[in-house]
């Protein structure tokens, strides 16, 4: 069982920090960056293999494809139920922490910046531990 | 019950003394007062108020018919018997006709008080009468000012041929058309081209189910100023006819306020949206690379850019706010103005 861990945000210095956090964190050796949510849905339809299990650090507002859009269109996929979302939003808006609720994937909503303490407490997550190999 | 005051005009004595007697004679709870010349039976009439009057038809200085003239002058509602020496005297059909009450003969002077009683029953079912007729007459007048002087503008029309059959003074006040323009017009007249068909189905809605109705229209004012009215309407029975009376309240003013508090809500939303959303963007980012920074002391010059385009980018946002602030402080002035120049 491996986690592979995407990061998708279309604020590129957010890919950048979200990537190092993961990897000090001893998450994933080698998050994969996404600059919206359409991109990372071309990767998963074109390389999901069966065995892998997904770790997603999602931002809400992104062009092309938001969160939402992102969350509709996989839940009829054949990973749907091997993906695991992390919301990192730097919305502050009830509603967005409302809409999440309706989504089974979404196990955390945090509000950025992401930092090392909130890393820990996903890593230690029971849906979370497992993968973590070191 | 209270004594029946009788006006007597007559000179001889003996006849008074007769029919005083008579009265007494007839069970007649009265008293009175007897005059025998003009100015005493003037002065009584006024003063003493009689029941009724009781006269002579000739005197030597003054006579019955006279006498009459003066009791119709002074006091209309007052019976006038008269009480007459001989047949000849005058014709009592003449008499009745020109609105004397009654006429007794002196020779059958025993018919005086059931004739008293008869004239005094009839005064007063004549004067309970006349009271109800004016108790209607003050009522009609009061519905009619009701309608007339509502400051609220108030018409009736036809449902039928949708006619203004009858406008108060506000109605013509507030739209600008005189009462004859009005009652030219019909309720198609006063609304925009485009609201027609939807007034005529209203119409012919309310004309099924005869009840209360109320909505809001657009009107257009003889100078061509559209307005928007809250119309409440009933039916009312009008000159035999099934018509609507209609009230009509201008929201105008009330419609725009509630148009230019939407229209500042909305921006506030956005603003309150860009703070939300778009000022907690770079915020965020800031903290995010200030908290990788203090990891890593050794930190190249790339994440600093990173910091500083960071912090202009929040200065950009911040000061668009600003502006949109003051935007909506504009907007609220000249919305302001414009409502000071109506």
């Amino acid at each position: 069982m491996s986690l592979k861990v995407l990061v998708i945000d279309d604020d590129e210095i957010f890919v950048f920090l979200h990537n190092l956090l993961v990897q000090e964190n001893g998450i994933s050796s080698g998050p994969i960056g996404f600059e919206n949510g359409k991109t990372a849905f071309d990767y998963l339809n074109a390389h999901d293999n069966p065995i892998d299990h997904y770790l997603i650090l999602l931002d809400i507002n992104m062009p092309e494809m938001n969160a939402w859009q992102f969350l509709d269109s996989i839940q009829d996929k054949p990973y749907a139920n091997r993906v695991l979302v992390v919301i990192v939003t730097s919305s502050v808006d009830q509603e967005d922490y409302e809409k999440a609720k309706e989504y089974s994937q979404i196990i955390r909503y945090i509000e950025k910046p992401l930092d090392h303490n909130a890393c820990r407490q996903i890593r230690s997550m029971p849906v979370i531990e497992p993968y973590i190999t070191s | 019950m209270e004594a029946i005051k009788i006006l007597i005009l007559e000179h001889d004595p003996y006849d008074i003394d007769l029919l005083k007697r008579e009265l007494t004679r007839g069970e007649l709870n009265y008293e009175s007062v007897v005059a025998d010349n003009k100015q005493d039976f003037v002065h009584e009439l006024k003063n003493f108020r009689p029941d009724i009057v009781l006269s002579d038809y000739s005197l030597p200085s003054f006579d019955g018919f006279t006498a009459f003239k003066i009791t119709k002058e002074l006091a209309p509602e007052t019976p006038f018997i008269i009480v007459s020496g001989t047949v000849g005297d005058m014709n009592a059909v003449d008499l009745i006709k020109m609105g004397v009450t009654d006429y007794a003969l002196k020779e059958k002077i025993y018919q005086a008080p059931p004739k008293i009683l008869r004239a005094l029953k009839e005064a007063k079912e004549r004067a309970a009468k006349k009271l109800i007729k004016q108790e209607l007459i003050d009522s009609e007048e009061r519905y009619r000012d009701l309608f007339h002087l509502s400051p609220i503008p108030m018409w009736v029309y036809d449902p039928q041929t949708f006619v203004f059959l009858k406008v108060n003074e506000a109605a013509i006040r507030h739209y600008g058309y005189s009462q004859e323009e009005f009652l030219n017009l019909t309720i198609r007249d006063i609304r925009p081209s485009e609201d027609i068909t939807m007034l005529e189905e209203d119409v012919n809605e309310s004309k099924r189910t005869k009840n209360y109705f109320q909505k809001v229209y657009r009107h257009i004012k003889k100078n061509q100023e559209i307005i928007y009215v809250n119309i409440e309407s009933n039916v009312v029975h009008f000159d035999g006819k099934e018509v609507r009376l209609v009230l009509a309240t201008d929201i105008t003013e009330r419609t725009k306020h509630i148009q230019a508090i939407e229209e500042q809500n909305k921006k506030l939303q956005e603003i309150a949206w860009m703070q939300s959303h778009v000022v907690r963007a770079p915020l965020a980012r800031l903290m995010g690379l200030i908290n990788c920074i203090k990891e890593h002391p050794d930190t190249n010059q790339q994440l600093l850019n990173h910091v500083l385009s960071s912090a202009e980018e929040l200065d950009k946002i911040v000061r668009g706010i600003v502006s949109k602030t003051d935007n909506v402080k504009i907007d609220q002035k000249n919305e302001l103005e414009s409502f000071s120049d109506r």
